[in-house]
């Protein structure tokens, strides 16, 4: 189980992550949601040991991670926001890095790799270079990077970036799969539809700050609001788009 | 495979992988390729430099010369490892790609960053070989020639080895530093600014190094000379073959004596001229200093007596002269064997006479003097012009110049001399003198004055302490001559013939300007006394009257 206590990460003086603090438990899928600059991805930078904490504590299975950060990330999967891939190596050789710098069996990445990358229809691709990949391709090498040594923590930050319609199906099923396996698995994303499809849980923040923690249900209940959209745009105070698309329009044709 | 050889590697590859080498995703193409050219000069230039070690008499005579052939190799290191460091300057430290794709995954903290620093290690000592491997192994193999001493050769390229890498990896260095200055005020303000700023600076590192490739074409040969100067100036030494001086110091140690004072000296940063001195001291080193002035007013007035005496040998010379432009572009050199009788009138026979022009990468082989070489000055008259002031008995009566010796009894008044040291000489004792221009000769004299270039040496003199006679000279100028040459030095070794007869048999005089260097040479042998006895037989015939 994640812990996440009192977290806080400060730009000169300036906090973008507010002593947050949630639980991620086991066999669930956690969303965590906010709008733009709200301090997701400062938070999972911190979770995936980018960044350090100013303050907080992160813990792992009731242990904080800074005393075994290492050990940690032998238990981590993670998928980043931007497809960051080295564009000189193969898809197959991208795996084969990750899998031996994880320290696994030699025979163990071979057959992995080999597998997620036909499991994910990289097969044909294997032997070519990243470089000439598509988002989505580069996003699925990703995923089968983040799954390769079956951690016990998955944290994905946006991972729809790119992925054509099948690609995304296959890994929504892909989560709730791995979520009935008893994986402690973490969504950031800003798709409210998706979030509530994949999601059973939700965080959201705002200005580095929780506004909301809990089940998807009851916050509709609790909030009488019909869809996760609508509970995001009460909480994290949006501002009337329809009007601010009106006036885009406006200044737009402005002579 | 553990994870730091795995980073190695790693990082090895990526350095292929960089779009300042390559746009269009061939960069291993483009690294091979630059690998070829890093390589080519390294092999042709010792080829090239081969004309002009084949006219040095023995093994690293007059080492100073190649001066300006060695700094183009360490310069060439400098440029490469700098130019190297620039197209990389992306990969030099872990970038974004490698924080986001390594970090999250469980590696010790500091392996990333030894894996990249061991990984540019390998590929900057991989161009530090390819540039410099050939060079090292042909360029001492070149300037030694035939006859060195295998040990010599052996630490001559030790020394290459570590000159020119030692001068890469400073450039090298240099250049990370400069990036890593930045890194930590920018990364704390403003990582954008850094990366603009890191543009600038890798602009402005390319531009110098774009310098550097122009000094390397051109201008080699001015710090050389400079240095050449300046570095004899401060150690005051003397040069002598190698291999003659070792023989030298072997063959006159005796049983009992410490053999002292022979060691190699490397000069400056090319650290390839090697020097050795075969002097010992003696038993009397520790009696009164003798004068030393005293000793060079007897020895140049044999010097001028004994002219007549020289005067009644035959020998046989052999003239040497060469001239050529800096890094070899244009090459001349002629030889010369004379008969040569010391007896007034017309007392030189060329017996023989080969010339050579190199220019252009054409070769032109000549017997006959006169040829006028594309490309040089007009080496014909030139070099007839010194070959005719080592001959003519007026300008130069034992085939030193008078223009160029500067130790008759006239001029002494014009030098200091300093007692340096006694000390065994080709098996004589000799008094060791030094000398150098009187306080305020320069000062007295106009810059235009015909004597100022007369008084403008220093050097060492070996005086035979039995016969008060010149064993040996070495004299560097001090200031810049007037004409087309501005340096000269030059190395006289003297040999007994008889008693009060002593010859020059070994001289090189080297001059140097410009981008421009000569040589004369001779070595002369054979002296045979000329015992001449005449019978004159008058017939008286009977004179008819009629």
């Amino acid at each position: 189980m994640l812990d996440v206590r009192g977290l806080t990460k400060k730009y000169r003086n300036r906090a973008v992550v507010d002593h947050v603090t949630f639980t991620v438990p086991p066999g669930r899928v956690t969303g965590y949601l906010g709008p733009n600059g709200s301090g997701k991805s400062t938070t999972v930078k911190m979770l995936a040991g980018l960044l350090p904490a100013t303050s907080g504590q992160i813990l792992w299975d009731g242990a904080d991670i800074r005393s075994d950060l290492t050990g940690f990330k032998r238990r981590l999967g993670y998928v980043p926001e931007e497809a960051y891939v080295y564009p000189h190596l193969t898809g197959m050789e991208h795996l084969e890095l990750i899998g031996r710098l994880r320290r696994l069996p030699e025979a163990q990445v071979q057959r992995k790799a080999a597998e997620l990358l036909r499991l994910l229809w990289l097969h044909e691709h294997r032997f070519t270079p990243i470089s000439s990949y598509s988002k989505g391709m580069k996003q699925r090498v990703l995923i089968a990077a983040a799954l390769l040594h079956d951690p016990d923590l998955l944290i994905f930050d946006e991972p729809l970036n790119g992925l054509d319609i099948a690609s995304a199906m296959l890994l929504h099923e892909l989560i709730a799969e791995l979520a009935r396996h008893g994986k402690t698995i973490m969504y950031i994303s800003h798709v409210l539809e998706v979030t509530e499809k994949v999601c059973s849980r939700v965080i959201m923040l705002y200005q580095g700050k929780v506004v909301a923690d809990d089940e998807v249900g009851r916050l509709r209940d609790l909030m009488h609001l019909p869809s996760l959209e609508q509970i995001f745009r009460q909480l994290a105070k949006q501002e009337d788009v329809g009007a601010s698309a009106r006036e885009i329009v406006a200044v737009m044709r402005e002579a | 495979m553990d994870c730091l050889r795995l980073l190695v590697r790693h990082f090895f590859g990526r350095f292929f992988d960089n779009e300042s080498v390559s746009q269009n995703g061939d960069m291993r193409t483009n690294v091979v390729q630059a690998f070829g050219l890093v390589a080519t000069p390294g092999i042709m230039v010792p080829f090239y430099m081969l004309p002009q070690r084949a006219r040095f008499d023995h093994p690293f005579a007059y080492n100073w010369v190649l001066l300006s052939d060695y700094y183009f190799f360490v310069m060439f290191s400098m440029v490469v490892m700098g130019f190297v460091m620039v197209f990389e300057w992306d990969a030099l430290f872990p970038d974004r790609k490698d924080y986001l794709i390594l970090t999250p995954l469980p590696l010790g903290g500091g392996s990333i960053f030894a894996g990249k620093t061991l990984a540019l290690v390998l590929f900057l000592g991989l161009f530090a070989v390819d540039a410099n491997l050939f060079c090292t192994l042909l360029a001492p193999l070149v300037t030694g020639g035939e006859g060195t001493p295998a040990p010599v050769v052996w630490r001559l390229i030790a020394i290459h080895a570590a000159s020119v890498v030692g001068a890469g990896t400073f450039v090298a260095l240099s250049i990370a530093s400069v990036q890593g200055v930045l890194i930590n005020p920018y990364v704390a303000l403003n990582g954008l600014c850094f990366r603009r700023d890191c543009r600038y600076a890798q602009g402005v590192n390319g531009r110098v190094l774009g310098l550097g490739m122009i000094v390397l074409a051109w201008g080699t040969p001015i710090p050389a000379q400079g240095q050449r100067a300046s570095i004899d100036a401060a150690l005051h030494t003397s040069e002598k073959p190698y291999a003659q001086a070792t023989v030298e110091a072997t063959d006159s140690a005796k049983p009992g004596q410490e053999l002292v004072d022979i060691g190699v000296v490397s000069q400056g940063a090319t650290a390839v001229a090697v020097a050795a001195q075969n002097v010992k001291p003696t038993d009397v080193a520790a009696q009164a200093e003798p004068d030393p002035t005293a000793i060079v007013g007897r020895m140049a007035e044999n010097l001028e007596r004994d002219s007549f005496a020289r005067q009644q040998y035959v020998y046989e010379m052999s003239v040497s002269t060469a001239l050529w432009t800096s890094g070899a572009r244009a090459s001349q050199h002629e030889s010369r064997k004379y008969v040569v009788s010391g007896s007034y009138g017309p007392r030189m026979r060329v017996n023989a006479f080969q010339g050579e022009c190199r220019s252009r990468g054409q070769v032109y082989p000549y017997t006959m003097p006169g040829f006028r070489c594309p490309g040089l000055v007009d080496f014909a008259s030139l070099a007839d012009g010194l070959c005719d002031d080592l001959l003519d008995e007026g300008k130069s009566p034992d085939a030193v110049p008078y223009w160029l010796l500067p130790l008759r009894p006239a001029y002494l008044k014009y030098f200091h001399f300093i007692w340096n040291r006694e000390a065994v000489y080709n098996g004589q004792r000799v008094y060791i003198i030094d000398f150098e221009p009187a306080r305020g000769v320069f000062s007295r004299l106009p810059p235009d004055d015909l004597h100022r270039d007369a008084r403008a040496w220093k050097g060492t003199l070996w005086v035979d302490a039995d016969e008060a006679q010149l064993a040996r000279l070495d004299v560097i100028r001090l200031v810049p001559a007037r004409g087309l040459f501005k340096h000269a030095s030059f190395q006289i070794d003297y040999e007994r013939v008889a008693k009060d007869v002593w010859f020059p048999v070994r001289y090189c005089n080297v001059l140097w300007g410009g981008n421009l260097g000569a040589r004369v040479s001779f070595e002369s042998c054979d002296f045979r006394k000329v015992d001449v006895s005449s019978q004159m037989e008058y017939v008286f015939s009977t004179i008819q009257y009629h």
